[in-house]
């Protein structure tokens, strides 16, 4: 708890090799810190908990809760998905939202999972910068459940897996208009010499990439999913581009760096250079935020 | 008696057989039917037995310890046994068990439970077909 | 070990090439905004519910997953842990009272993170105080995980043929409590 709250009196400098964007298609990003299931945490205390975050949260709303995830290394082929029974006459403990008036800025606390969402407000607005708001704000709040988990006696969470996820929508009509336009938008895609010449319809992608750490092993893995989708106000087409980074290490959350760095260099890469010309790609050993 | 303290009892010699039932829970049966004792069976602070010594004095047979139970089996660990893990080996009898002793001493941790495992013998090895 | 009578819902041999692959993703504000168009959609999980039997008492588990195969470990240990939830008092002929609920609970979460698909299923036994024990001794391996009231669990480790012996408190040490099971044969 220490670390965190240092880390709260200080703004590291964004790393400059990383590529920055004036107005990236990002629309939310979440951090994820998963732990040890603290057993002794009941609905009751999430209830309590509420009161800490009231003033700046003050929606709340009951989710089913979500199942635990690790990365394994090495993976078998037909893997587990998190079991987590609720045998008997216990009942699933259960996640719970905090929101703010806004709608832009979310907490969901279960008890073996502490999440942070933020959301673009609206088209023109600019998105809150990972180093400026989002990670700061991510300490600010983690140390109050921190606190509030100690005065209640409730456990201290052992972290055992950290996540980093950023939801783009890459809207048609800057850049590109049909879902088969995918050259224009990605890298990744060349278009098969097919006869006659027939372009993809559209393209839905899953790929993932292994995070190794400094001594070369593993430490994450980086899931990029590309899918069509129209934007439910206006029917626009668009992409999502969905990059999670997930993974450990050490006994903290220091992966969400990580898995941050990943995730922005990734995005570049995927992408093209007119599509970052219309985000407004600064320079990339330059300063600024994502 | 929950949170009693006992103390060794030196008239309890070190090749005193320490008879202690052995139920089934605690029983896990390879593929040729050979019963094994769990660890569980050694782990209570407070760990009862009967002292052989006793249930001869009176005439009994080891087995009589486990007269009324059925599917259970006896094993046996030795008094010296038991010291060599720091634990006091005492007399406790009782109305409904004269021969009643106690192996005191934490044996949850350090593996206690399980080498006091390792020290023990059948005196009556339970079937694994019968019923308990 | 009676037989079991399930209540299992259909199993669907789907292959999910990885756990973290399906795992649902977290964006809980921007989902509202978009329509997926794409028929390849994200599987979803479902709610699988099991029934055990033990000495004339029904328990049923319930959990959630993508509808795999379960590994061969499942059922061994959930009646296992049935098995000591329907101990009657007594049980170990020298007082012994039920085994609390609460524990196999938290043992059922815990070791749910630990075992690979493949681990050799621990056996689960009772202890005279109330808690539990998973315990596996293979090939000169002894290690048992304790549960027990007002206790934190733990776990101890004894090689029989290096002479290695080490006990660790959980959940700090699951991350090697995991390496340790994964190397059990």
């Amino acid at each position: 708890m220490e670390y965190v709250l240092k880390r709260q009196t200080t703004v590291p400098p964004r790393p400059k090799h990383l590529p920055d964007f004036d107005n990236p298609p990002v629309v939310e990003t979440v951090l994820s810190v998963q732990f040890e299931p603290l057993s002794s945490v009941q609905t009751a205390h999430l209830g309590l908990l509420w009161e800490e975050y009231r003033t700046t949260f003050p929606k709340s709303e009951d989710r089913p809760p979500l199942d635990p995830v690790v990365e394994q290394f090495p993976e078998s082929p037909v893997a587990r998905v998190g079991l987590k029974f609720q045998a008997l006459e216990n009942f699933p403990a259960p996640r719970i939202w905090f929101t703010n008036d806004q709608g832009s800025e979310m907490i969901q606390v279960q008890n073996d999972r502490f999440i942070k969402n933020w959301r673009k407000e609206g088209e023109g607005a600019r998105y809150p910068h990972y180093d400026e708001t989002i990670r700061p704000n991510f300490d600010r709040d983690y140390t109050i459940f921190l606190a509030f988990l100690e005065k209640n006696q409730l456990g201290t969470p052992h972290v055992n897996q950290c996540e980093v996820t950023y939801v783009n929508h890459i809207l048609a009509g800057q850049g590109w208009e049909h879902y088969g336009d995918l050259e224009k938008i990605f890298t990744f895609w060349r278009s098969p010499d097919l006869v006659p010449p027939v372009p993809a319809e559209d393209l839905r992608l899953h790929a993932r990439f292994v995070i190794p750490g400094k001594d070369g092993k593993p430490i994450g893995r980086l899931h990029v999913d590309v899918q069509p989708a129209v934007r439910t106000s206006d029917n626009r087409p668009m992409y999502v581009l969905h990059l999670t980074a997930r993974g450990q290490v050490g006994a903290g959350v220091d992966f969400f760096d990580i898995g941050r760095e990943w995730i922005v260099t990734t995005f570049k890469a995927l992408t093209t250079n007119s599509m970052h010309n219309i985000w407004r790609i600064k320079n990339d050993a330059g300063s600024g935020n994502r | 008696m929950p949170g009693r303290v006992f103390e060794d009892d030196p008239s309890i010699p070190g090749d005193e057989r320490l008879l202690r039932r052995i139920p089934r829970s605690w029983i896990d049966w390879d593929e040729d039917g050979t019963p094994a004792i769990s660890s569980a069976a050694f782990k209570h602070e407070e760990l009862s037995v009967n002292l052989e010594s006793v249930m001869v004095r009176d005439g009994r047979p080891p087995a009589d310890a486990i007269r009324n139970y059925a599917g259970h089996g006896l094993a046996a660990i030795t008094a010296a046994h038991a010291r060599s893990l720091n634990q006091a080996v005492a007399r406790d009898p009782q109305p409904e068990e004269p021969a009643h002793g106690v192996v005191y001493g934490r044996k949850k941790s350090g593996g206690v439970g399980g080498k006091l495992r390792d020290g023990a013998t059948w005196v009556v090895t339970p079937l694994q077909s019968e019923i308990g | 070990m009676p037989a079991l009578g399930t209540a299992e819902l259909t199993v669907q041999e789907r292959g999910i090439l990885s756990t973290s692959a399906s795992a649902v993703y977290l964006d809980g504000f921007s989902r509202v905004d978009r329509l997926l168009v794409s028929a390849f959609q994200q599987p979803v999980p479902m709610l699988r519910t099991r029934k055990y039997y033990s000495r004339g008492q029904a328990y049923t588990i319930e959990w959630r997953d993508h509808g795999q195969p379960l590994p061969a470990w499942f059922d061994p240990l959930m009646q296992g842990f049935v098995d000591l939830l329907t101990l009657p008092p007594n049980w170990d002929s020298y007082g012994a009272g039920a085994i609390d609920p609460r524990i196999v609970h938290d043992a059922m979460n815990l070791i749910n993170g630990l075992l690979g698909p493949t681990t050799a299923a621990p056996r689960v036994v009772p202890l005279s105080s109330g808690g539990i024990q998973l315990e596996w001794r293979r090939q000169g391996v002894d290690l048992e995980i304790v549960f027990d009231r007002n206790e934190q669990p733990f776990f101890y480790y004894r090689n029989r043929v290096s002479g290695d012996e080490s006990e660790h408190v959980l959940p700090e040490s699951s991350g090697l409590l995991r390496t340790i099971i994964g190397n059990l044969a």
